[in-house]
C-alpha cells in the first residue's frame, strides 16, 4: 500500500511536468523520494537494524 | 322517318338522276357523321374538362388533407424519435464520460505505481546500500560489546569470594531492615487511628457529660465514623439542631393536650390535676418518641 502523502507528491510532479513547471516538479520529486527514504529507514527501525 | 334521297326524289325528282341523288346522299351522310363526331368530340372534351376541373378540386382536397395528416404524423414521428435519440445520445455521452473517467484514473494509478517503482530502482541503485548495511552492523556491534563490557564487569566483581559475600550478606540486610520498616509502619498507622478514635471520645464525653442520656446517645450518633475536625465543626449545630426538634415535639404535644381539655370540661379538671400531680408526662412522651 503506497502512502498517501507519496502518491499526492507523484501526481503532483506529473501535474507540474505537464504544465512544464518544472521548478515545481523538481521540488515534488524530491519530495516523493524523501518519503521513499523515509519509508526504508522505517522499515529498518521495525526490523530493528539500527 | 324518311331519308335525304327520298326528300331529294320528292323535290325534284326529274332534275336529278338516281346516281346523283345517291352521291348527294353519300356527301351529306359523310358531311353529317363528320359534324356529329366533331360535336361528339367538343362535348366529350367538355364533359371531360368539366370532370377533370371536378376531380382536380377534390383531388387538391384530398391532397391538403393527406398532407395534413401526414404532416401531423411526421411531426409526431420526428418527436418521438428525436426524444428517443437524445435520451440515447445522453446515454452514450454519460456512459463514454465514465469509461473515460475510469480509464484516466487507471492510467493516472499506473503511471504513479511505474513512477513510484522506477524511485525504488533508482534509490536502490543511488544509495550505498553495502556502506549502510556495514556502518549498522558497526554500531550492532558497538552496543552489544557495550553490553557485554557491563555485564562481564559484574560478573568478575561477583566472582571474588569474599566480594560476593559482602554483597549477599548486604543484601540480607537491606532485606531485614525493609520487612522491619515495613511492620513498624503497619504499627504506626494503627496507633495512630487509635490516638484519633481517643481524642473523638474524649472531646464527646468532654461536651456531653452536662447532657441527658438521649441527648448524649444522639450526639455520639450522629458522629460516629466523623473525623475530630468535622466533630469540632459540627457540634454546635447538632446540639441545636436537637433541642430544636425537642422544643417542637413539646409544642405538639402541648396543643394537644389543650385540645382535648377543651371538648370535656369536668373530666378536663381532674385531668389537669392528675396530670400537675403526675410529674412530667410530656416529657416521657416525648423521649419515647425521640
Amino acid at each position: 500500500m503506497m502512502d498517501s502523502k507519496l502518491k499526492e507528491s507523484i501526481k503532483s510532479f506529473i501535474n507540474n511536468v505537464h504544465t512544464k513547471n518544472y521548478s515545481k516538479a523538481n521540488a515534488e520529486l524530491k519530495k516523493a523520494i524523501e518519503y521513499k527514504i523515509q519509508e526504508r529507514i522505517k522499515k529498518a527501525y521495525k526490523k530493528d537494524l539500527f | 322517318m324518311s331519308n335525304i334521297t327520298d326528300i331529294l326524289k320528292e323535290a325534284a325528282k326529274d332534275v336529278l338522276t338516281e346516281d346523283s341523288l345517291q352521291a348527294i346522299e353519300e356527301t351529306f351522310n359523310e358531311q353529317l357523321d363528320s359534324k356529329a363526331e366533331e360535336r361528339s368530340k367538343i362535348a366529350v372534351a367538355a364533359a371531360l374538362n368539366e370532370q377533370d376541373e371536378k376531380y382536380a378540386a377534390k383531388l387538391e382536397t384530398l391532397l391538403e388533407a393527406i398532407d395534413k395528416d401526414h404532416c401531423r404524423k411526421l411531426e409526431k414521428v420526428v418527436e418521438s424519435l428525436d426524444t428517443d435519440r437524445t435520451n440515447k445520445l445522453k446515454q452514450v455521452i454519460a456512459k463514454y464520460q465514465r469509461e473515460l473517467n475510469n480509464e484516466a484514473a487507471k492510467l493516472r494509478d499506473t503511471v504513479v505505481e511505474s513512477i513510484s517503482d522506477y524511485l525504488e530502482t533508482y534509490i536502490d541503485q543511488a544509495i550505498p546500500a553495502k556502506s549502510i548495511q556495514e556502518a549498522v552492523n558497526n554500531k550492532k556491534a558497538l552496543s552489544i560489546l557495550e553490553n557485554f563490557r557491563k555485564t562481564l564487569g559484574v560478573d568478575l566483581a561477583l566472582a571474588n569470594e569474599s566480594i560476593r559475600e559482602g554483597v549477599v550478606d548486604g543484601k540480607k540486610r537491606l532485606d531485614d531492615a525493609s520487612s522491619r520498616l515495613t511492620h513498624l509502619t503497619e504499627q504506626r498507622d494503627a496507633l495512630a487511628s487509635e490516638l484519633v478514635e481517643l481524642k473523638k471520645t474524649i472531646f464527646l464525653q468532654e461536651k456531653t457529660k452536662s447532657f441527658d442520656e438521649k441527648k448524649s446517645k444522639f450526639i455520639t450518633k450522629t458522629f460516629s465514623g466523623k473525623d475530630l475536625e468535622f466533630i469540632r465543626e459540627n457540634f454546635d449545630y447538632t446540639v441545636k439542631m436537637f433541642d430544636k426538634k425537642h422544643t417542637d415535639a413539646l409544642e405538639v404535644l402541648k396543643e394537644d393536650a389543650i385540645s382535648k381539655s377543651q371538648i370535656k370540661e369536668d373530666v378536663n379538671q381532674k385531668l389537669t390535676t392528675e396530670s400537675v400531680k403526675s410529674g412530667n408526662p410530656y416529657i416521657d412522651v416525648l423521649s419515647k418518641i425521640l
